[in-house]
């Protein structure tokens, strides 16, 4: 046995804890905390801290004015591979598919493990959004490749209006009983300072994060 | 308490040398003064948008207080319900055994490569000198981290590890280690990094991360990141070791939003790092990528001796840093001074509990108690109350000097009797100021030869308040007389 | 000199405070004049001000360096001393921290001392603070005026009793006063008590950072607020050369009331 037993372990977390102190009691809500209310306008909030956070945000009307965006960014990034997702629910996706083909941009093989690694773009959906930080949650499950959203240099979400929470403390209730295995809130493209605090975008994360909210 | 592994020479901090060479490195001062008030500027502009931040930041204690009180119940909790999810639970008193517990896990798994993601904990254990030991090839993926790894280096900072180094420096470095030509701009010394290490993400076995979070009520460990290595980390290889302090727990989800709202604010003022995973267990059956195992390894390593102490509020500390960017001391001397993997404020409390008062017993007295930590801090931990409470526990021990000893014996006589202050200042002013010129000492002698090595020391007023009240009473009353008249 | 600017003596009565004066060890000895200038702008104000001639030192020296049981002995003295005082005022900001936060904090395992040292926290007050909080004195009737190029010091203690920009608000008041804001003006000035002979390398090169800030706003005039705060930069620029007038708010408020020419009853309120 390399370390402790759990029994062992607890044991002596337990006997640290023979003076717990005056209790202190856990309050019910950290409703303190909150800094965007579900009556606020939460796409407009949305868009300004994500764009605030360096994520570029286009609006449009329905999911064939997505399509049309997704095609423009696709040519204007001059991406010649793409990761698209796999998802049956994600919005007009044969529509897109077919798109980009017609693009003459390369499907990758999506159960490639390695494909993120050279694709030039990922597209995912996102499972919520978060105004107060302009944040896109991204969780896995249904076959969603966790790569798409990070291997690549350019990332491209697609957000439904319906799907944005006010407040963090919303986004903690949204995630219900059933969590996925992983769940990442992207609130910006990557970027270090730890070199002089200089500020470099893309080291590991997509350099360049786009979202197009429908709705 | 002894620190390190069995066998290893006991080591003696050399803080006050070590100070008085940073303070004449103007690269290091002007390096640590430009870097620490820019994040401090940064914490103050950003942590307003909570509305009232002081109230965020007393219910962030009290969660931290409650949770403290009860850490063996929410322990419990969260090792039942990563089980749940499927992940597997070690428990490890001491660093040797959570290097034991990690190198086994590679050896099991047929792990030979391992990208490693921040953790405070794991340099506290030297966890990377353990797997290299073990023939393991680990690599740093933080980008300060990999530059410190390269570098043999220590971190001097929680956040920000690598400030101390100029970008020739590591210019020259990555020139040295990676084989690339010179550079020193940022950009290019990133990419040359993104290179190398793109290429371990993609192939390596084993993952490894700290915790920034350890969720109780679902068992979900939260790492923050700007870089995305530790998304990666977390899932490409297929085995992903978590570690965690104990104190890393928080009891319920809804917790977890008001930590996230405080910690990159405190820590450099950006509203949220670019990235928040949620790791809850290994992969799903239907899930294409994740982690196939998922070991979460948590670590006592003297923090129940904390926790049973009077010091238990220091394990309140979410690692943001912002008591180091406020710290007067810190900005002066550099993280390195410190001799610790914790620098700063809440270093100069922790390192003596989680190692050794006795060794470590100069760091609670090199506070000048300016209580900008205690601004500072998002969990609102009283450093400087703790501070004072240490400095008695090392007089207690008999750790002061005897100077100091007999010094306050003196003074308590003194100040407890008017006649003795009174007289005792005349007679200092009678006899020690004779020496002053124009009212100043260039040179005092023993140990107040320590204030005069750097400024002038003035002598004492001629006539001090006590005396002047008599008269100074005696115009009031005059005026407010004359002035009743009128 | 103290002149016939007493006009208040007579007007308000009905607010009129009983202040004692706890004058501390380092403004007692080395900067008596400030407590000469804290006692005159109270009586000006129109209150009466007692010295109990009994006061030594707070016990922060002993505190800070972690002699908890002489400095409790000398806080216990303290306590006796201002037992009758209904309100006590200090011109500095480190010893009233002392006795507001760390007097109960002496006395906790003593239920009566700690409810007494409660008693006197609650009853203290640092001298800007007991002008601008407690008092909140209307300056405008006393076209307060100084002419200097000046710059201000924030003293760390401050932070421990809640004070903030106050000083500077107040600064901002005197018609002719070129304020001039010292860069990290908030950043320790490096003194901590014994920390200055204990750490002199770095107590140094805080201070000599201090000074630099100073001599960087051209400023004539340093005001600052705390007897060991005042020691430090001012035997600095003392070693440096650096010829500067530093001084308690005390003092400007004291000489600025006394050049004042508003009338009697227009002053009082």
């Amino acid at each position: 046995m390399l370390g402790e037993t759990r029994g062992q372990f607890l044991t002596r977390v337990r006997k640290a804890l023979t003076h717990r102190g005056k209790p202190v009691d856990l309050p019910a809500d950290v409703e303190i905390a909150r800094v965007i209310r579900s009556d606020e306008d939460l796409a407009q909030v949305f868009m300004t801290r994500a764009e605030e956070a360096k994520i570029h945000v286009y609006r449009v009307a329905d999911e064939d004015a997505m399509v049309d965006k997704v095609i423009e960014l696709l040519v204007a990034t001059r991406a010649t591979s793409t990761m698209v997702p796999v998802v049956e629910t994600f919005p007009a996706r044969d529509r897109l598919v077919t798109r980009i083909q017609e693009q003459g941009i390369v499907l990758c093989d999506t159960d490639d493990p390695e494909a993120s690694f050279s694709a030039d773009v990922g597209i995912t959906d996102v499972r919520a959004a978060i105004a107060e930080t302009g944040s896109m949650c991204i969780a896995s499950g249904g076959g969603r490749r966790r790569l798409a959203s990070l291997a690549v240099p350019c990332h491209i979400a697609i957000v439904r209006a319906e799907q944005i929470v006010p407040d963090l403390i919303d986004w903690t209730s949204s995630l219900g009983n059933d969590l996925a295995a992983s769940e990442v809130l992207v609130s910006g493209p990557s970027k270090t300072a730890d070199i002089e605090l200089l500020l470099v975008m893309g080291v590991h994360g997509p350099k360049v994060e786009h979202v197009i909210l429908i709705g | 308490m002894s620190a390190g592994r069995a066998g290893q020479r006991e080591f003696k901090p050399d803080f006050k040398r070590k100070a008085a060479l940073a303070v004449h490195d103007k690269h290091l001062r002007e390096t640590f003064d430009r870097c620490t008030r820019r994040q401090d500027v940064g914490r103050r502009a950003a942590l307003p948008e909570l509305g009232d931040p002081l109230a965020v930041r007393n219910l962030a204690a009290r969660i931290k207080n409650h949770t403290l009180q009860n850490l063996d119940r929410y322990l419990e909790q969260l090792i039942d319900n990563v089980e749940k999810l499927g992940g597997q639970v070690h428990f490890a008193e001491t660093g040797e055994q959570a290097c034991a517990i990690v190198t086994d896990i590679a050896r099991r798994t047929g792990s030979k490569s391992i990208v490693k993601g921040k953790s405070m904990v794991s340099e506290e254990i030297e966890l990377d000198d353990a797997l290299e030991a073990a023939g393991l090839d680990v690599v740093e993926t933080d980008l300060g981290e990999y530059i410190l790894q390269l570098s043999r280096e220590k971190p001097c900072h929680i956040v920000t590890p690598a400030i101390h180094m100029t970008k020739e420096g590591v210019g020259r470095l990555f020139a040295e280690k990676l084989g690339i030509d010179y550079t020193n701009d940022p950009e290019s010394l990133t990419a040359a990094a993104r290179t190398v290490l793109r290429e371990k993400f993609q192939h390596a076995d084993m993952g490894m991360t700290g915790a920034n979070f350890a969720v109780a009520e679902t068992g979900s460990i939260c790492i923050v990141t700007n870089e995305g290595n530790g998304r990666f980390c977390s899932s490409r290889p297929r085995v992903l070791v978590t570690m965690m302090g104990i104190e890393k727990v928080i009891p319920r989800m809804k917790d977890l939003s008001v930590f996230l709202k405080l910690l990159s604010k405190s820590a450099t003022g950006q509203r949220m790092t670019c990235y928040t995973s949620l790791i809850n267990g290994p992969k799903r059956p239907d899930d294409f990528d994740g982690p196939e195992e998922f070991h979460l390894v948590i670590i006592d390593k003297n923090r129940t001796k904390i926790l049973a102490s009077d010091y238990r509020e220091t394990l309140r500390c979410i690692r943001c840093g912002a008591c180091l960017n406020a710290c007067p001391v810190y900005r002066t001397i550099g993280g390195h001074t410190y001799e610790s993997v914790y620098p700063g404020p809440i270093g100069k409390l922790i390192t003596p509990m989680l190692r050794c008062l006795e060794t470590y017993e100069h760091l609670p007295q090199a506070s000048t108690l300016c209580h900008a930590c205690f601004e500072a801090c998002p969990a609102r931990i009283d450093t400087p109350r703790m501070l004072i409470e240490m400095r008695y526990e090392l007089r207690k021990r008999g750790r002061m000097p005897w100077l100091y000893r007999i010094g306050f014996k003196f003074w308590r006589i003194g100040m407890n009797s008017k006649f003795l202050y009174h007289w005792g200042a005349k007679f200092y002013h009678w006899s020690m100021d004779l020496f002053a010129r124009e009212g100043w000492h260039r040179r005092l002698f023993g140990p107040a030869a320590e204030w005069t090595n750097q400024r002038d020391f003035p002598a004492l007023a001629d006539r001090p308040f006590h005396d002047r009240w008599a008269k100074l009473e005696a115009e009031l009353d005059a005026m407010e007389r004359q002035t009743k008249e009128k | 000199m103290i002149d016939a600017g007493f006009a208040c003596f007579f007007g308000s009565e009905l607010s009129r405070m009983n202040v004692s004066l706890f004058v501390t060890c380092l403004t007692d000895l080395f900067y008596p004049d400030v407590a000469e200038s804290v006692v005159r702008v109270l009586s000006r104000l129109g209150h009466k001000v007692d010295f109990p001639a009994s006061q030594t030192c707070c016990g922060q020296p002993a505190l800070n360096s972690g002699f908890l049981d002489e400095a409790r002995a000398i806080a216990v003295r303290m306590m006796d001393v201002f037992e009758s005082a209904e309100t006590v005022v200090t011109p500095s900001a480190s010893c009233c921290s002392i006795v507001r936060e760390y007097y109960p904090y002496l006395t906790k395992d003593d239920p009566v001392l700690h409810a007494r040292a409660q008693a006197m926290a609650d009853k203290t007050f640092e001298f800007v603070e007991f002008l601008e909080k407690k008092l909140q004195v209307d300056w405008s009737a006393w076209n307060l005026s100084y002419p200097a190029v000046a710059t201000y010091h924030y003293s760390c203690h401050n932070r421990g009793i809640g004070i903030t920009d106050e000083a500077v608000k107040l600064l901002c008041k005197f018609k002719d006063l070129d304020y001039r804001q010292l860069e990290k003006m908030e950043q320790c000035c490096g003194f901590g008590g014994t920390f200055s002979v204990k750490f002199g390398d770095i107590s140094g090169a805080l201070v000599r950072d201090k000074v630099k800030c100073i001599k960087e706003t051209g400023a004539k005039l340093l005001v600052v607020n705390d007897g060991g705060c005042a020691m430090n930069i001012v035997g600095q620029c003392k070693r440096e050369g650096y010829e500067i007038e530093a001084k308690h708010i005390a003092q400007l408020l004291d000489e600025a009331m006394q050049r004042c020419e508003v009338p009697t009853s227009e002053v009082c309120r």
